[in-house]
């Protein structure tokens, strides 16, 4: 069972499981799939850098820019990423079988 | 009135001396990156909204800064354990302080309602201080064997020397607790520590220790009753004096039992 992964994690893995990118492209990635909600500050981002390094769920690349550190998603994090999507769609699945987003006044997200 | 251009700059040289509060190590991987998303970052949050948009970006950076230096110095502290497994490593001295407070608050009560309680500040502040420290110590000691019989041993150790303590400050046994002869329980303690330092606290070492206890309390017990009348203030050293003597013995036969069970090095 891998570790479940913190928010700014999650959307970290998100923005380099579709290439690699430097910090400040994943930042911008980040913000842009969590619609702005998460904003990630230069020490938050590059403190869950160095803990993805250290838990091997991202690794450092190669980029187009030299002068820049580049990072991509590793075999293990591309496996925790998907068991955290895979949880996301369980409860979504539930969510719809069990009319939550009706109860909740959530319809917007059903369509 | 100043440019935007001199902004960013002043912005920037700000900016690098906040990155002084981060761990040396993380500054020499990071620093120049965290120092480029944070310009690239101004640079947007001032194309977007101007002054009002770089205000809001530096109150997010104060926070962000303040938040993750702490973390990441906790972690470097750690050898790099990340946050969440310290504070599960360490959940247990959180309950240790928690339930202290929660005690405290019981004498904090009495004073309150009471004019005769007369504990002061020093006395909250010694009383505290002693349980979290015993807390902390059984916490920290335990980690050395996951055997009960030596946890146990720690437990009782340690609730010995606390009750001895207190008692012995709040009410005395021997006579009242004015009676300097209740200063020979210091010696009791002494010998525990000593034979706890002396056995860097392994099981058979401390089994020795605590039946050197034992009997260190039993000769201060034969004192006891030399030097007390006849009467209640005796049979009261006598019933603690006895109490103490099971606990130091009943600790060592624990360690003595731990000692047993543990492979031989």
């Amino acid at each position: 069972m891998t570790d479940q992964l913190s928010q700014s994690e999650f959307y970290i893995l998100l923005s380099l499981a579709i290439k690699e990118r430097h910090g400040y492209e994943i930042m911008k990635q980040v913000e842009q799939d969590s619609g702005g909600k998460v904003c990630l500050g230069p020490g938050t981002l590059y403190g869950s850098i160095k803990r993805m390094l250290q838990a091997g769920l991202i690794k450092e690349a190669a980029g187009d820019n030299p002068r820049r550190k580049y990072y991509r998603i590793s075999d293990k994090g591309r496996k925790s990423l998907s068991s955290e999507l895979d949880r996301y769609n369980d409860a979504v699945e539930l969510a719809k079988r069990e009319n939550l987003f009706q109860r909740f006044g959530l319809l917007s997200l059903m369509l | 009135m100043t440019s935007p251009q001199s902004g960013f700059s002043r912005s920037e040289r700000i900016y690098a001396f906040l990155l002084k509060f981060y761990p040396k190590s993380r500054r020499q991987e990071f620093g120049e990156e965290m120092q480029y998303v944070f310009s690239e970052s101004l640079k947007d949050a001032w194309k977007e909204n101007g002054r009002q948009g770089a205000a809001r970006f530096w109150a997010r950076i104060i926070l962000d800064t303040g938040r993750s230096a702490l973390v990441q110095h906790a972690e470097s502290l750690s050898g790099g354990t990340s946050m969440k497994t310290i504070m599960m490593q360490n959940k247990n001295i959180l309950f240790i302080a928690l339930a202290v407070g929660l005690i405290m608050l019981i004498p904090l009560t009495a004073e309150l309602v009471s004019e005769d309680f007369g504990w002061n500040r020093s006395d909250f502040i010694f009383a505290s201080t002693f349980l979290f420290g015993t807390g902390l110590a059984f916490e920290l000691i335990r980690r050395k064997s996951s055997r009960i019989e030596y946890r146990a041993g720690v437990g009782a150790a340690l609730a010995g020397m606390l009750l001895l303590v207190w008692i012995t400050g709040a009410v005395g046994i021997i006579g009242p607790e004015s009676n300097p002869a209740n200063l020979l329980y210091l010696g009791v303690i002494g010998v525990l520590l000593a034979g706890a330092l002396v056995s860097l606290l392994r099981p058979r070492g401390m089994a020795l220790a605590l039946t050197a206890t034992a009997l260190a309390q039993a000769v201060i017990t034969v004192i006891a009753l030399i030097i007390t009348p006849w009467g209640l203030d005796s049979f009261k050293a006598f019933v603690l004096n006895g109490f103490f003597i099971a606990l130091w013995a009943g600790s060592a036969w624990l360690f003595w039992r731990a000692g047993q069970l543990e492979p031989a090095a």
